[in-house]
């Protein structure tokens, strides 16, 4: 649950390790796409709500380099993130 | 040289199922997730079974993806080719980086999607073909699985409409189970042939087709090779055909095979990218090709790596890890299969994955739209299946509506 209008989590991306296979994008397209000279992800947004912080945090597992990450904002963060995915 | 560690024999290991793994993996994914085991072509390898083992290994940075051509392992890390005479998906960073990052932009999800007119047309006349044959039959291989990735690939680098024909009649042999290994060598030749004359012409006069903006990218870069060009789309059509041909026919074969799976994907088509994603997991056709050896030691899963020795993450093992999968073994079109990995993981990840998924979700809704009564026209067992290449797959796949 998160605070309205008070940042509790964002999402990093790092370019180096970016291959730009775009499992990010394939998972929530409202907070990732690519740039199209070498496909690189681009972070549409860094800010996460309660519907993108979970499909963000599936992204972050999927990355195949593991550039992508989740990170709280604040130390008292009312957001409880979800760290299990229950495959069926 | 034992299998007493392993008690499974060499590996690769075929398998015996139309649709699982060789039944040794579950044993060792439960006991040995990372154990040595001999290889067929001699020497030993370490073999990973586990999920978290296998992403965990191949996003280690230790480790170069080359081997010799033919060959299950590199022999000495020391010994690598020049660089440039490596192909893309046996090639380590730097290069790497950045040959790959030349080519990626033409494989996001975006540019992939703009080809969906196209791959549907494909696919249309292809289903077309078949239901005016007059015989309410057809061996779907032949008639699907082949034809749309070749024709697919075709487009993807510009291959004039005049040449297409030759090209795909070349392509067909690499992929005919039935080819001799001199009809293959041919091939081969003959597709590195025409590959070479593709690229000049498109050197010359580029059009609007991947391989004319590689060209340009990299003349514009100020490092341009034809052999590089060349090189990488041998690499596109190697990966992109046999593999692809592989899932159409498989797929098909597994969802037959599971009435109720592919009741509920006709009652909803907007199912398709989950029915794909769990066929890629279920079937995992590339189980043994991430291939690796180790570059200095690595200390993973209570083992010690050395520098030198070969390693062989299992794809199938991994999709099939209940730790990660409740019930691992049934085909289910409606769990979450996105974590698997039969597109591999780490920096050689399938380059073409998004266009692979686009094609797949096309030919299986449209194939089961137009035709929603196909059945399998001979015994699911007998048929031909492939386990002794590096791609699962099976060459009949005889119908009937």
């Amino acid at each position: 649950m998160v605070s309205a209008g008070r940042r509790t989590v964002r999402v990093t991306a790092d370019l180096d390790r970016c291959i730009g296979s775009g499992q990010c994008v394939l998972t929530e397209p409202r907070v990732f796409d690519q740039n199209d000279h070498d496909g690189r992800v681009v972070l549409l947004t860094d800010d996460l709500d309660a519907e993108t912080a979970p499909t963000a945090s599936l992204a972050v597992e999927t990355c195949p380099v593991q550039a992508l990450s989740v990170v709280p904002t604040n130390e008292d963060t009312t957001y409880t993130r979800r760290t299990t995915e229950r495959e069926s | 040289m034992t299998d007493a560690e392993t008690g499974a024999g060499a590996f690769p290991i075929g398998r015996s199922c139309p649709f699982d793994p060789p039944k040794e993996y579950a044993a060792l994914r439960a006991d040995r997730p990372i154990t040595r085991a001999p290889l067929r072509t001699g020497g030993n390898t370490w073999v990973l079974t586990s999920h978290e083992l296998v992403r965990r290994i191949l996003t280690d940075s230790r480790l170069t993806a080359y081997r010799p051509p033919g060959a299950l392992r590199m022999q000495d890390p020391d010994e690598l080719p020049p660089p440039e005479k490596i192909p893309l998906v046996a090639l380590d960073p730097p290069e790497h980086t950045v040959h790959r990052r030349m080519v990626a932009n033409e494989f996001t999800v975006k540019r992939i999607r703009g080809m969906r007119p196209f791959i549907q047309q494909v696919v249309d006349n292809c289903i077309d073909a078949m239901l005016a044959n007059g015989r309410c039959s057809a061996d779907l291989f032949t008639a699907l699985a082949v034809p749309v990735p070749s024709q697919v690939i075709c487009e993807l680098l510009g291959v004039p409409y005049a040449d297409r024909e030759r090209f795909l009649r070349i392509a067909d042999v690499l992929v005919d189970g039935g080819s001799t290994e001199q009809q293959v060598a041919t091939a081969i030749d003959e597709l590195r042939e025409f590959l070479a004359e593709l690229v000049a012409g498109k050197a010359r006069a580029p059009e609007q087709d991947l391989l004319s903006r590689l060209i340009v990218k990299y003349q514009e870069a100020d490092t341009y090779q034809p052999d590089q060009v060349i090189s990488t789309a041998q690499v596109l059509l190697n990966a992109g055909h046999e593999t692809t041909t592989s899932m159409i026919g498989l797929g098909t074969l597994a969802l037959l095979d599971n009435p109720d799976q592919l009741a509920a994907f006709k009652a909803n088509p907007s199912l398709a990218p989950q029915l794909v994603e769990e066929l890629m997991r279920f079937l995992t056709i590339t189980d043994t090709v991430c291939f690796r050896t180790a570059t200095a030691r690595i200390d993973i899963g209570g083992v010690t790596i050395e520098r030198g020795d070969a390693i062989l993450p299992l794809s199938a093992a991994a999709n099939r890890d209940p730790a990660v999968y409740e019930n691992p073994d049934a085909l289910d079109i409606h769990r979450s299969a996105r974590k698997h990995i039969a597109f591999g993981y780490g920096i050689h990840q399938c380059l073409g994955q998004n266009l692979a998924r686009l094609e797949l979700e096309i030919v299986f809704t449209t194939l089961f739209a137009r035709i929603p009564d196909l059945r399998l026209d001979a015994p699911l067992a007998g048929l031909p299946y492939k386990s002794d290449g590096m791609i699962y797959g099976v060459t009949r796949v005889p119908v009937a509506w």
